[in-house]
């Protein structure tokens, strides 16, 4: 999703990731009419349809690394031994286990939006919405989590991107713009 | 609902993530908690005070006597009958018998009247005055008929060196050996002593107050002492049972003894009392209600503090209830710390205070359960509602710089 700030893309992904709602109209995610979802309903749907990789990775500060990445998994009741085990897969995906100890506080920017990467895929949902997530990256981590994002919808994910960034544009394989809240352009 | 170990996993990180937040949070309880604490223990200690101020060894004991109007008389109370009591009355944690009468004494050329006691059993918690020079009567004494007496601190100095110790004072014209001069009294209700000779029960009614009509063994009245605690009303009906028993007098008749609970009658002040009770539980009231005021307001802040956070947690999938359950746990712990932390501080000043002003200490059990409960309960509430509120929070904010 591509146009200038305020045109609606991050209320599309809001929408999108059922963290809003609809004042009108129909909402359907991953062939689910969500329109009428109540609070609860829509965060189970969260929990077990939607990853989030938000523009500043949106980690909880003062939580370590790997508390960070399980919270999707904690969330579905899954046990510490399973947590542990895929924590650590998604964690050295993105060249972190090591710093699994370590708190939020204590890592750069880059590290901070790949762990969220981790954190979006650790649970393997179907859909990965992410707003804006190479924005405040400096090119080599841009370029890095644009691989991790693209590598991901290549495994068949969804991924649902918000950006400015022309290189994260150019990989994506369909593309639409809004402006003023209205689609005026898709492609292909 | 899923996920419930993860809550308890994250209520525990809360309280760990942020100590600054979690100690002014466990402050500011537990200043409520240490106000709830102290004013029970010093209410107790002061009410135990004024009591034996008021009343002596009186606070808790049943004066049973010989029924004057009934017309059947059995005469007075037996010694015998007081080891029954002592034994079938429960709640009787010592007893004793006392005889009362009036004698005078010849001191250079003078008549001093002065009263009388004669005692067997544990009667310095009825005397309740310290023996200033000598000694107390010893066991042997109480139970024997020696002619050995304590001498009250009035009739003492009235008497001269006739009233000093191992000096032989004349009673009733038989002498008696004074092995203790008694010093200040400590109640009310032991002024009696003060001019007045204590001897061993049998001396006292065979030699000093002797009365015609009265075998040795009769007693003007019988205390008991009760335990702590002790239901006065229940402790009157089981000492007349035993005493009808012992004296064959069925329920359909009078009670051959009456009974007295000589606190009851002293009203004023126990209206003192509950007033000071009164003023220090509006001041403990007040202070609990500003105490939670400050502790909702300070989580209230929290919460706004962690909006991000929180929603975060719902576009992970925490569900209103993860959101509230975390909130309520967490002030629980709060809740919990503080009403330990209240209760140590509590009785710490309550102890300190009980030291400074000489009153009795009082920490029993119920005021932990009252002090971690009110920890607890306020804890909780506060918990609930800003869970309440924090889940009610839109998700959307996670989206959010």
């Amino acid at each position: 999703m591509v146009g200038p700030s305020g045109c609606g893309k991050s209320t599309l992904l809001n929408l999108v990731g059922l963290l809003d709602r609809p004042d009108a109209g129909r909402l359907v995610v991953a062939g689910t009419d969500v329109t009428s979802f109540e609070a609860q309903r829509a965060a189970m749907f969260r929990r077990d349809h939607i990853g989030f990789l938000f523009q500043d990775g949106g980690l909880i500060e003062r939580m370590t690394v790997a508390d960070n990445v399980g919270l999707p998994l904690a969330y579905r009741g899954a046990s510490a031994r399973e947590r542990v085990g895929r924590v650590g897969a998604a964690l050295e995906r993105v060249g972190l286990l090591a710093r699994a100890t370590s708190l939020i506080d204590e890592l750069s920017g880059g590290e901070r939006q790949r762990v969220g990467f981790a954190r979006a895929v650790v649970a393997a949902a179907p859909i990965l919405v992410c707003d804006e997530p190479t924005a405040s990256l400096d090119a080599e981590n841009a370029r890095l989590v644009s691989d991790l994002l693209v590598e991901r919808a290549a495994a068949g994910a969804a991924v649902v991107c918000a950006s400015h960034e022309p290189g994260l544009i150019a990989r994506a394989n369909h593309r639409i713009t809004l402006s003023f809240g209205r689609v005026v352009e898709t492609h292909p | 609902m899923r996920g419930i170990g993860h809550v308890l996993a994250s209520a525990c990180w809360a309280f760990g993530a942020r100590p600054a937040r979690s100690a002014a949070l466990v402050i500011i309880l537990a200043a409520g908690v240490t106000a709830v604490v102290f004013t029970a223990s010093v209410v107790a200690g002061f009410a135990a005070e004024i009591d034996r101020l008021a009343f002596g060894s009186y606070a808790r004991a049943l004066v049973v006597r010989e029924n004057a109007f009934v017309r059947d008389r059995h005469g007075p109370p037996r010694l015998s009958e007081a080891q029954a009591l002592a034994r079938e009355v429960p709640g009787v944690e010592a007893t004793a018998a006392w005889v009362q009468g009036r004698s005078q004494a010849y001191v250079r050329g003078e008549t001093i009247q002065f009263d009388v006691f004669g005692v067997t059993g544990r009667y310095s918690d009825e005397l309740d005055t310290p023996v200033a020079q000598g000694r107390s009567l010893t066991s042997e004494e109480l139970g024997g008929d020696r002619r050995a007496c304590l001498v009250g601190a009035d009739l003492g100095q009235a008497l001269g060196p006739a009233g000093r110790v191992g000096a032989r004072l004349s009673v009733q014209g038989v002498s008696c050996e004074v092995v203790g001069v008694l010093g200040e009294p400590r109640s009310r209700p032991a002024t009696r002593f003060r001019n007045a000779v204590v001897a061993p029960f049998l001396a006292a009614s065979r030699y000093f107050a002797r009365q015609p009509d009265r075998a040795s063994a009769e007693a003007d009245w019988i205390t008991l002492f009760m335990r702590p605690g002790t239901d006065m009303q229940t402790a009157e009906m089981g000492a007349d049972l035993v005493l009808r028993r012992l004296r064959g007098v069925p329920l359909s008749r009078p009670s051959p003894f009456a009974y007295g609970d000589p606190a009851a009658s002293l009203s004023q002040q126990v209206e003192q009392r509950d007033l000071v009770t009164r003023m220090l539980l509006a001041v403990t009231g007040l202070t609990l209600v500003a105490s939670l005021l400050g502790f909702a307001a300070m989580a209230s802040a929290s919460v706004v503090q962690r909006r991000r956070e929180i929603a975060l947690r719902m576009a992970m999938g925490a569900t209103g209830g993860h959101i509230r359950l975390q909130l309520a746990l967490e002030m629980l712990i709060v809740g919990l710390i503080a009403g330990i932390a209240g209760l140590t501080c509590g009785l710490g000043a309550a102890a300190l205070s009980a030291r400074f002003w000489r009153w009795p200490f009082a920490a029993e059990p119920e005021v932990g359960a009252l002090a971690v409960g009110v920890g607890v309960a306020l804890g909780l509430f506060v918990g609930l509602v800003q869970g309440g509120r924090a889940a009610a929070l839109p998700p959307s904010l996670a989206a959010r710089l």
